[in-house]
């Protein structure tokens, strides 16, 4: 390993912009039944937010309640609008879209619509029930089409599609949506490797290009990867925020997954990596080495 | 523009047919006649052709309100039925998914219990009970389903009409069982048809029809937007529970509309929304019309076969739509995609 490893890719952390969504002592969960307490935190404009927690510990329904889906039980969740911060219940449904753009990680197409069309759902906050997309939602549609580099496939029936093109195509629904802010249930799952890293590439780019940026995922590697910040939830709170060097750590991965693992450096860049370590796999022994 | 030639061919060929079939002249110039006014009338009769009259008289006072009826009952079925499917993303939601022909069951079954002995009282009474039936089923569904307190009211909605349909159905079949006496008037009326249907039955039907029609057509926008599924649909900044609630009230009175006109009449509220899904795709801007239409050719053309298949006996139209509709869905299901999600 005498190879020099080139600095991380993105400009990171310098470039952070105004917060577009605060979260501050909030809890959150369904009819009263609270699935996070306390959680304090903001997403800025051209940061990669990368939430980790165990099954259950609440990244989707953080997301929910950060885009007004869930009434907040305690505490204040505010989006930035052309008003300023503004608590999320006090943000008409339609204008919330425009601020927030979410991709499901389980979303299934009813209908064989065009990619096209599909995407067009995006400018439906602008255009509401009558009216139909205009010149500027046109071109939302055509700039998200682009940014996804789904041209090629913009004919094709949305139920044609493979998991990684249909994830793609979510993505640029939520961005013909014009949102300052992208919410990504898992968007990692389900997709090969080379897919993965497609999508989390594009998610990086949007970044730069001003967009704040959450993703909840699994692979403690892809978080490292693509992030600028992780939130480690666990235990309903949020238990830790900031570098990925700094929350993912054996200690804070052994006490939040119950997980035995090691976290080491990135062979080539300048990345931490998490290597498993599962009780039921024994350690080579030294002379192997 | 295709739709409305295709309606034009399908109402004047099942004007067409019947106990004494007519030529296609014979119907144009039987049309014509009447449409002049009176002066058209009296000219008619100075031509001295007798059997123009008596064709004029079957055309206008026999066949073209019961086949117009039998056209607007199929366009609100078929509109009905693309709302109901676009509603629970599934293309085989019928009209009668929420119990409405069960509670238009039980209220014609009222109709008749109340043993009204002037004929036209009855039937008024027949139709007017029916529809109250229908919506009263389908008003209940929703109400259950709302109160039901689920985070997926959309299937509450589908199992709530499942169990609230078995539930009235049973019903009516008690009573029926109860009360022989009316067992076959019952069973004529759910099996459908539109014999000795008047202008007056097609004025009853279609306020109801269109209104219908209209809302459906407000929910073409929403209904795609929905058919990312509900999450997505609010995300995407959709009152989903408007529009679920629209698109109950709306499919419900287009399918009393039509259970009261013309009874429960099966496969043209599935069929419809199929076949116009195959002719102008998913989007329900274009596939709410196109199912109405389809729905209305449909019909149409089925209330034709019912006159004329076993002439002069006539069959019930549902007899008829079900032993064609069947084998015709099966055949759509066939031309489905891989991923089972084709028209």
């Amino acid at each position: 390993m005498s190879r020099a490893r080139p600095a991380a890719s993105p400009p990171r952390a310098s470039m952070l912009g105004a917060a577009l969504c605060s979260a501050r002592g909030l809890s959150c969960g369904y009819l009263g039944r609270s699935v996070l307490a306390g959680v304090d935190l903001d997403i800025a404009a051209g940061e990669v937010l990368a939430v980790i927690g165990p099954n259950g510990s609440g990244k989707t329904t953080l997301f929910r309640t950060l885009a007004g889906e869930l009434p907040p039980i305690a505490g204040l969740a505010s989006l930035r609008s052309p008003r300023g911060l503004v608590s999320v219940l006090d943000i008409p449904r339609r204008e919330r879209a425009g601020l927030v753009g979410r991709v499901l990680q389980s979303e299934r197409p009813s209908w064989p619509a065009s990619v096209r069309s599909y995407i067009e759902a995006g400018t439906f906050a602008s255009t509401g029930w009558f009216g139909s997309p205009g010149v500027w939602e046109r071109r939302a549609v055509e700039e998200a089409i682009e940014a996804t580099e789904l041209g090629p496939l913009a004919a094709r029936p949305v139920t044609e599609l493979s998991g990684g093109e249909f994830r793609r195509v979510l993505v640029a629904r939520a961005l013909a949506q014009k949102p300052a802010l992208l919410l990504l249930d898992e968007p990692a799952s389900d997709l090969d490797i080379a897919r993965q890293m497609d999508i989390l590439g594009l998610l990086r780019s949007l970044a730069a290009s001003g967009v704040g940026v959450a993703l909840s995922v699994h692979d403690l590697n892809l978080a490292a990867l693509v992030a600028d910040r992780v939130a480690l939830l666990s235990r309903g709170r949020l238990a830790a925020l900031g570098p990925p060097r700094e929350v993912i750590t054996a200690e804070a991965v052994a006490s939040a997954y119950g997980a035995s693992v090691i976290v080491g450096d990135h062979p080539v860049l300048d990345l931490l990596q998490v290597v498993n370590l599962p009780a039921w796999l024994k350690p080579r022994e030294e002379s192997c080495d | 523009m295709a739709a409305v030639l295709l309606f034009a061919a399908a109402l004047l060929a099942s004007l067409c047919f019947g106990a004494a079939p007519l030529t296609p002249g014979q119907v144009v110039r039987a049309l014509l006649s009447r449409l002049g006014g009176s002066a058209g009338a009296g000219g008619a009769a100075q031509d001295g052709a007798a059997r123009d009259f008596v064709a004029a008289t079957i055309v206008w006072d026999l066949r073209l309100a019961r086949t117009l009826l039998a056209g607007v009952a199929g366009a609100a079925l078929g509109a009905a039925g693309a709302v109901l499917q676009g509603l629970f993303r599934n293309p085989l939601a019928d009209p009668y998914a929420l119990g409405v022909s069960s509670g238009a069951a039980l209220g014609a079954v009222a109709a008749l219990s109340l043993g009204i002995a002037s004929p036209v009282a009855a039937v008024t009474a027949l139709q007017g009970l029916s529809f109250a039936g229908a919506l009263g089923a389908a008003a209940l569904v929703y109400g259950i389903a709302r109160a039901s307190g689920r985070r997926a009211p959309t299937a509450a909605l589908l199992l709530a009409g499942a169990a609230v349909g078995s539930f009235l159905g049973a019903t009516v079949s008690l009573i029926m069982t109860l009360r022989q006496r009316d067992l076959q008037r019952v069973f004529f009326w759910l099996l459908g048809g539109f014999g000795g249907k008047s202008w007056g039955d097609l004025a009853a039907a279609l306020p109801a029809a269109v209104f219908a029609l209209l809302v459906s057509m407000i929910l073409a926008r929403p209904l795609d937007i929905l058919g990312s599924g509900e999450e997505a649909a609010s995300s995407l900044g959709l009152d989903v529970a408007r529009t679920r609630a629209l698109a109950v009230a709306a499919s419900s009175l287009g399918t009393a509309a039509a259970v009261s006109a013309g009874g429960v009449i099966g496969f043209v509220g599935l069929l419809g929304p199929h076949f116009a899904r195959l002719l102008v795709g998913p989007g329900h801007r274009r596939l709410i019309p196109a199912s109405a239409a389809a729905g209305a050719v449909l019909l149409m053309i089925a209330d034709a076969a019912a006159r004329s298949i076993a002439a002069p006996i006539e069959l019930p139209v549902g007899v008829v739509t079900a032993i064609f509709g069947a084998p015709l869905f099966l055949w759509l299901l066939s031309r489905r995609g891989p991923e089972g999600q084709g028209a």
